[in-house]
């Protein structure tokens, strides 16, 4: 029996630092920190005025945005290599390249089967880009150091005392006048974030609607056409017209507060647990891989979301005419 | 009677502990029973080394930024740009690390399947 070399001591060093984690974490117990729900300011001064002559701060969602957008340009530029290589040497391609190729063949198979093949192209890279862009965004917001590190001032209210060890300042869970400012804040936990990305979702249901079935998709909201012939029920087609106009509307808010919602729940339950059973933070470590689960699941809702209404806004009333004929 | 090499151990969940087996009495179920505790086995490792390569990773860079803006006086300029580069190290890092595991657990599953075969 040939016998080869093994590093059986990685598994014991895991061991290791998984236990070493642990007492840590009951030494450093866990402080809550100050929930807010909007984003905080990282500089007091604005950086710049914006073209409402409002002020324009730097706060904490700004740097994780600029973050998730650097990352997803350089896996974008990496596959693309990846791909470009692959169909010059005509060989599999690997890496990245190979990843993200299995996921939007997946994601496109899936739109073709919602939309049909004839606007699964048009409706896809919506579909995919806001998916692996909230995708990002939710996963990010994991990694530590997120709601963590940052800048320790004085609290306006409530606060907590500070301790300066190992040349680091600490907060402490006992009262005090100090509270942290993050340097980090995960995107999808701003209402900004997910208002653009749900506007951008409803103009563009609106835009795929017209070009499907050009004026025609209004009469979605403005049915007239049976007004004349039968004036009662063409009455009652009006109202259902302008009923759908609110829930069409309604898209934007149902879009923006699931996802915010779904995220900010997800950091306050965090902060929540781990204050409140202070050295059996493993449970809170727990709710994190809760957290990943959440940040897949709603990717995947806004993202399939979006491509339903766009396929739903392909297809007008006079398709299903057709198609009984 | 044969001694067993070092490769005929493997790391299982269950019992976080080696066992050994009989390669040559190994049945396709008993692959694909091994196959699952290997899964596990993977999983263990990807979440361990992961976490620990992230933590260390921003431990380091966060500390040393704060030490640098404590030397130059510039805080928290330095912590914060270290910060911001620690996450992506970070990811790439863990993507590394996920990758040398997969390809482990890959290189072990063909060794067992090579045995059946045999």
């Amino acid at each position: 029996m040939e016998t080869q070399k093994r590093t059986p001591w990685r598994r014991w060093i895991v061991l290791v630092l998984m236990i070493a984690g642990w007492i840590l974490a009951g030494i450093f117990v866990p402080v809550r920190p100050e929930i807010t729900v909007a984003a905080e300011k990282l500089i007091e001064e604005p950086l710049i005025e914006n073209f409402l002559g409002q002020p324009f701060y730097l706060v904490n969602t700004l740097p994780t945005l600029a973050l998730t957008i650097v990352l997803l340009v350089v896996i974008a530029f990496v596959a693309n290599r990846s791909l470009t290589k692959s169909q010059k040497t005509d060989l599999v391609p690997t890496g990245i390249g190979n990843a993200m190729e299995a996921i939007l063949e997946m994601l496109y198979n899936l739109t073709e089967s919602s939309a049909g093949a004839k606007w699964a192209k048009a409706i896809f890279p919506w579909f995919a880009t806001i998916m692996i862009y909230v995708l990002f965004a939710n996963l990010l917001k994991l990694i530590p150091g997120f709601e963590s590190i940052g800048v320790i001032h004085h609290a306006h209210g409530e606060g907590h005392a500070v301790q300066h060890m190992g040349g680091v300042d600490m907060i402490l869970p006992e009262k005090g006048e100090y509270i942290l400012s993050p340097f980090f804040r995960g995107i999808s936990v701003d209402l900004n974030f997910t208002l653009t990305l749900a506007v951008i979702s409803f103009v563009m249901i609106q835009v795929i609607g017209v070009r499907a079935q050009g004026l025609a998709y209004f009469s979605k909201f403005f049915n007239t056409k049976r007004m004349f012939k039968v004036p009662f029920f063409g009455a009652m087609d009006f109202l259902v017209g302008l009923l759908e106009v609110i829930s069409e509307f309604a898209k934007i808010l149902s879009f923006t507060f699931r996802l915010f919602g779904n995220m900010f729940a997800g950091v306050v339950l965090v902060a929540v647990v781990a204050s409140l059973l202070g050295n059996v933070s493993i449970l809170a470590a727990m709710i994190m891989m809760f957290e990943l689960f959440v940040g897949l699941i709603q990717a995947f809702v806004f993202g399939m979301l979006t491509m339903v209404f766009m396929a739903m806004a392909t297809q007008g009333h006079g398709d299903e005419e057709h198609a009984e004929h | 009677m044969e001694i067993p090499s070092k490769r005929d151990f493997y790391f299982s969940f269950d019992a976080l502990r080696p066992i050994s087996y009989n390669s040559c009495a190994m049945t396709q179920s008993e692959l694909e029973e091994k196959r699952k505790k290997m899964v596990y086995s993977l999983l263990f490792v990807i979440i361990g080394q992961v976490g620990f390569i992230t933590l260390v990773v921003l431990f380091a860079l966060v500390w040393g930024g704060v030490w640098l803006d404590n030397y130059f006086g510039t805080k928290p300029v330095i912590t914060f740009v270290l910060s911001l580069a620690g996450i992506p190290l970070s990811v790439f890092l863990m993507f590394v690390a996920s990758r040398r595991a997969l390809a482990r657990f890959t290189e072990q599953y063909e060794a067992e399947k090579k045995k059946i075969s045999a």
